[in-house]
């Protein structure tokens, strides 16, 4: 019988090493956290030419130090999970070192690598390891390089591991430096306040200026911070406090976790700072709204540590694992954002119930990675609602107090007037009660105005209701049995069809039509998408607003022309204000033409462009303003017509003054009947 | 006589409608193209338990999209019922006005809604047709406006004031001028994040289609 083993080419080095690197950065980071194993309290990583090849690398900490054993059975062997993963090391720390991929990518960053290392347990012993990286490529299996530890009494030198690696294969670009920067000051939670906690440094002027910034720490200014903890047993429970550190709110389990399940994840704790980024909110706080900013770009968004360790990729730049943004893009009013707070999920995995991926870009999703997930975003939710409910509150109390308020500041006013001496004293109280009388008709005015449009707005969210029921049940009935009697009366009566009942069918099927029509007219004005800014093109909206018209011009005989400029004008603006404008003026002209018993009745629209301004001129043949002035005709509420609301132009005039628009109205155009005329700066034609 | 499209044959259909009145206008249209109509009472309940009931009592099913109007009629909606009986191989057509507030909802499902026919078109040759389509589509016979093609999509911007969110893209290989709206919920959950303004990926759409309403995404490459 022959004895055998798997043996391994020298390339595997390369496959290990280089194809599982994610990055320059994240190799390095291994090498750091492996001084962290070692219970180092700082390691200092110098790059000297590293941006270019054959570049050093130099890594150096003081932890306790490797003997021969150490490195032979540790340092040395790839891929294995030690027995000491569960343990803790002498400081209490749990192990983030991974089974030596990513050392083995680091070292392999270079040609050339030298360990230099002395036991914290015999100080007076050094050990030396020189790699060489080039042996392996002339030899086909990994164990024909034979390395060897050399041994030096020392000269008294301090505790701690020392890695060279030289003649860099490729250099580190500007950006790979600033992530490594970036990743080393957020390595060891700078968050928190333990002066004990693990500190890397980096020898670039990059890390310096990232060092001072993160240290700023400007959670004092935050809006308000909210923490939120699931203890071993899965419960949970979350405060939210102000920045004065007055507790907002709080809740226990049953109010976090939607459906009542604890949370199948080891304990974490989750804090958020988040920033209220205006002038009225900094006025109150000891930093600037740029240096808050400023610091929110470079640290903002949520990191997640592993037991005191950050994990990248989450809370990197454009990693948004919470889904932060999208929920403010839902629901913008009370959410925070990546860009407007910061934050950490620290989680105590003393069982490594999380499970980093080979290649180190982040956690492989399993059941306690997802849940971890779901306890951080259940406690944004649950924050989100709180201060929504509040801000609710908050804008009741506002409407009640607003007329009080008013009120106490006309006492003040009042009181000051009395303190007035001299002749201007009865000025001065005329005055003011002059003042005082206009604004309650002003009052007055707008309180009514404002009745109209919750009773117009009531009106068309009934429309739209009925529109879209009718659409679904009775129109769709009516539809179906039309076509039915229809085919079946061909069918069954053969030529006698049209003569019996060809006509009153056809007829019921061309009213059907049009009772569609009346129905998608006003789901069309109440569509959604038509509020939005963007670019209106006014003379598509015209023709569109003409097009929902057609079927009432038909039944009322009316005839619409166009004459428009040449071109296609476009402002920037709502399609909706647009439609608004010309439907408005519509409606006004067929109600005036329900007047006009002899001529043809007749609607003109011009539009002409000069400049960057489009006017549109919207004429009929109807009677013409009359009973009323033609300054009055856009007030609310004033109307010649029984039942009639009186808001139609109240809405134009309203509209085309949001636009930046004037308007006018002529009692007697050269087509006989009233004529508005609008004029609207326009961005191109 | 039963309706036949290859080894497939259609005699029983069933009609999904929660206006009972609506049921019973169908069912004249089933019966004009000499086909049995069983009109579903109601409450259907959930899908799956609809879905096994639909597979053992009829061959076809014509369904209106709104189900929740009426009563506790359903409790799901006919886009998505026509989604799951396709793939359980039951031809199925989906008879809505297609308002616009639908479109979002039914674009979720429409990969798997071959037949699409608006109420006013409805008629006993266009429900034929509707179902032959189905059926030859479950069988991997795609008519070219319904055959799916790899192909580049770029998100023109997210629609903020839209819920639930819906974005505007625009897929340059069917035509680079037009933006056509679908819903975020159309991604699987994974890639949802990473949906932004000017985001590109890949996906298989039926680039025949003539009509924006009738494209569907399926397939997603990030």
């Amino acid at each position: 019988m022959s004895n055998a083993r798997f043996r391994f080419s020298a390339n595997i080095l390369k496959r290990l090493g280089e194809e599982l690197n994610p990055s320059p950065d994240q190799s390095i980071l291994e090498l750091v956290k492996n001084s962290y194993d070692a219970d180092a309290g700082t390691c200092t990583i110098e790059l000297v030419n590293a941006d270019r090849p054959g570049g050093t690398l130099h890594i150096k900490d003081d932890g306790d130090g490797m003997n021969v054993d150490d490195i032979v059975n540790g340092w040395l062997v790839l891929g294995k999970s030690t027995k000491t993963q569960n343990q803790r090391t002498r400081l209490g720390r749990i192990r983030a070192g991974s089974k030596g991929l990513g050392r083995l990518a680091a070292l392999r960053m270079g040609k050339v690598v030298t360990l230099l290392t002395r036991p914290r347990k015999a100080l007076k012993d050094q050990y030396r390891l020189r790699i060489d990286w080039t042996e392996f490529d002339n030899v086909d299996l990994v164990d024909e390089v034979k390395l060897s530890i050399g041994h030096a009494i020392g000269n008294g030198g301090k505790q701690g591991t020392d890695i060279l690696i030289e003649d860099l294969r490729t250099g580190l670009s500007r950006a790979d430096v600033q992530r490594l920067a970036r990743a080393l000051v957020l390595l060891a939670d700078p968050f928190g306040d333990d002066p004990r906690a693990f500190r890397p440094v980096l020898h670039v002027p990059e890390f310096q200026d990232l060092e001072q910034l993160v240290q700023s720490r400007y959670f004092n200014d935050a809006e308000y911070h909210l923490n939120v903890r699931v203890d071993k047993k899965g419960k949970a429970k979350a405060s939210v406090v102000d920045f004065l550190g007055k507790t907002l709110y709080s809740a226990d389990h049953s109010e976090l976790s939607a459906d009542g399940r604890s949370y199948s994840c080891p304990p974490a704790e989750f804090d958020l700072w988040a920033f209220i980024l205006n002038k009225p909110t900094f006025q109150t706080r000891s930093s600037s709204i740029k240096e808050v900013r400023t610091w929110l770009q470079s640290f903002g968004g949520v990191h997640l540590y592993e037991n005191g360790l950050r994990v990248s990729p989450y809370g990197n730049p454009g990693n948004d694992w919470l889904e932060m943004n999208l929920a403010r893009v839902k629901s913008p009013e009370e959410r925070p954002s990546t860009n407007n707070s910061i934050g950490r999920v620290s989680v105590g995995d003393s069982e490594h119930q999380l499970i980093q991926k080979t290649d180190r870009s982040g956690f492989i999703e399993t059941d306690a990675f997802l849940e971890v997930q779901r306890f951080a975003k259940d406690g944004l939710a649950w924050m989100a609602k709180k201060r929504m409910d509040e801000a609710e509150r908050r804008r009741t109390v506002e409407r009640t107090e607003a007329p009080s308020q008013a009120e106490r500041a006309k006492e003040v006013v009042k009181d000051a007037i009395d303190k007035v001496t001299g002749k201007s004293k009865e000025a001065v109280k005329l005055a003011f009660d002059r003042y005082d009388r206009a604004k309650a008709i002003e009052i007055k005015v707008l309180r009514k105005e404002i009745q109209l449009y919750r009773t117009l707005s009531t009106a068309g969210i009934t429309a739209g209701t009925f529109a879209h029921e009718s659409a679904g049940n009775p129109l769709k009935v009516i539809t179906h049995a039309i076509k039915t009697v229809a085919r079946r009366g061909r069918k069954g009566l053969g030529k006698k069809y049209e003569n019996l009942i060809g006509e009153p069918v056809n007829m019921i099927m061309k009213s059907t039509d049009a009772l569609k029509v009346l129905g998608n007219v006003t789901m069309s004005l109440l569509d959604h998408e038509k509020r939005r800014n963007a670019k209106v093109d006014i003379h598509m909206t015209i023709h569109q607003v003409i097009k929902m018209f057609e079927p009432f011009l038909l039944e009322r005989e009316v005839v619409v022309t166009t004459k428009f400029a040449s071109g296609s004008p476009f402002l920037r603006g709502s399609e909706a204000a647009v439609e608004a404008i010309v439907t408005n003026l519509l409606n006004n002209s067929l109600i005036w033409l329900e007047q006009n018993h002899s001529t043809e009745r007749a609607i003109l629209i011009r539009t002409k462009i000069s400049e960057n301004i489009i006017t549109i001129r919207v004429a009929d043949n109807g009677p013409g303003i009359k009973d009323i002035s033609k300054n009055d005709v856009w007030l609310p509420g004033q109307t010649t017509r029984p039942n009639g609301t009186g808001l139609g132009l109240t809405i134009v005039r309203d509209t085309v003054k949001d636009l930046g628009g004037f308007v006018e109205a002529i009692e007697n155009s050269e087509m006989g009947g009233a004529e508005i005329v609008i004029e609207l700066p326009i961005i191109g034609a | 006589m039963p309706l036949v499209v290859g080894d497939k044959k259609i005699e029983k259909v069933e009609i999904v409608d929660d206006n009972p009145k609506a049921r019973e206008a169908m069912a004249w249209h089933i019966v004009d193209a000499k086909l049995e109509a069983i009109k579903a009472p109601g409450p259907l309940g959930r899908l799956p338990a609809f879905v096994s009931l639909s597979l053992k009592s009829a061959d076809a099913a014509v369904c209106d999209h709104k189900l929740g109007l009426i009563g506790k009629y359903a409790e799901f909606d006919g886009a998505q019922a026509v989604a799951e009986l396709y793939s359980r191989g039951f031809p199925a057509v989906l008879c809505t006005n297609f308002a616009k507030s639908d479109i979002d909802t039914i674009r979720l499902y429409r990969r798997k809604i071959p037949s699409l026919i608006r109420t006013d078109d409805v008629d006993p040759d266009g429900l034929v047709e509707g179902f032959v389509k189905c059926v030859k589509e479950i069988k991997g016979d795609f008519v070219p406006s319904r055959k799916p093609w790899r192909t580049l999509i770029r998100v023109e911007e997210l629609l903020e004031d839209v819920k639930p969110l819906t974005l505007n893209v625009v897929l340059p290989g069917w035509s680079s001028n037009e933006r056509v709206r679908i819903p975020l919920d159309i991604f699987p959950s994974q890639f949802r994040q990473q949906i932004m303004a000017d985001t590109r990926f890949h996906a298989m759409v039926n680039l025949g289609a003539e009509d924006p309403n009738e494209l569907f995404f399926d397939e997603f490459e990030f």
